[in-house]
């Protein structure tokens, strides 16, 4: 099997095209993964990784006209210091081309957003 | 996670599977109905062709809910680096994330598939059974 062509057209226009990454004060955020499903979710894995312990809000996907949303679902939401660990996002309705956004805060839950990552998906 | 069941129904494959000829079965005559027609010029084949029943089995072995092993499976039928194995790569990445984050996987829910050899396609049909997830062991 090299690849077939779905409700939403070739498998390969609905997959990732580069993998994407973004570090911040010992955060990193690294895209292993997106797919747009035939229901129209985009659906991103990500592996999160911190020289610090840390945790993570609602992430949100700013489309390339602007509209930003949050995520419908979203997995994984802390991390002790050196840990590392994979999350996964879905953003209904959502085409790729996009901005996804995190926003870190500290261990106990206190500064949040004062770091944050962008991860383009594409 | 009506949204990961939508995902996974596909409306329609047609297949782009390797070695699949852009003709293949589906140029294939239609055998006469006329009885006196012993041996048909170009009948079509009795079972689907190797390419085909091997897209027959990935779309199963996707759509199935037991854990990674079917996707360990399907990935054994894909060319390396192609979409297909790119999917088969995100499929066992989101897997792996709901696992490490919910402790268990969500099964997805039972379809019905009707494959047609002489048009290269499959119809996927979803039966329901949202919610059928359960502690991963």
């Amino acid at each position: 099997m090299t690849g077939w062509t779905g409700k939403s057209g070739p498998i390969d226009k609905v997959l990732w095209t580069r993998q994407t990454s973004d570090t911040s004060r010992g955060r990193k955020a690294v895209l292993k993964s997106a797919y747009l499903t035939n229901a129209g979710y985009i659906n991103v894995t990500v592996k999160l990784s911190s020289s610090v312990g840390t945790g993570w809000g609602d992430a949100t996907y700013t489309a390339k006209g602007g509209y930003r949303q949050t995520a419908s679902e979203q997995g994984a939401q802390d991390i002790s210091k050196g840990e590392k660990t994979l999350a996964y996002f879905s953003f209904e309705d959502a085409k790729f081309g996009g901005v996804m956004h995190l926003e870190f805060y500290t261990a106990d839950g206190t500064s949040q957003g004062d770091w944050s990552l962008d991860l383009p998906i594409k | 996670m009506t949204h990961k069941i939508a995902a996974l129904l596909f409306a329609l494959l047609a297949l782009l599977a390797a070695g699949c000829s852009g003709g293949g079965a589906a140029d294939q005559t239609q055998p006469s109905s006329d009885p006196t027609v012993s041996t048909p010029v170009d009948p079509p084949p009795a079972t689907p062709s190797g390419d085909f029943a091997t897209a027959v089995k990935f779309t199963k072995l996707t759509h199935r809910s037991d854990g990674l092993d079917n996707y360990r499976k399907a990935a054994d039928l894909t060319a390396p680096e192609s979409p297909a194995a790119r999917y088969i790569a995100h499929q066992v990445s989101m897997y792996r994330a709901e696992k490490t984050a919910n402790g268990w996987v969500d099964e997805g829910g039972e379809y019905k598939f009707k494959p047609h050899p002489i048009a290269q396609t499959i119809r996927i049909k979803f039966l329901g059974g949202e919610g059928l997830g359960k502690p991963y062991s």
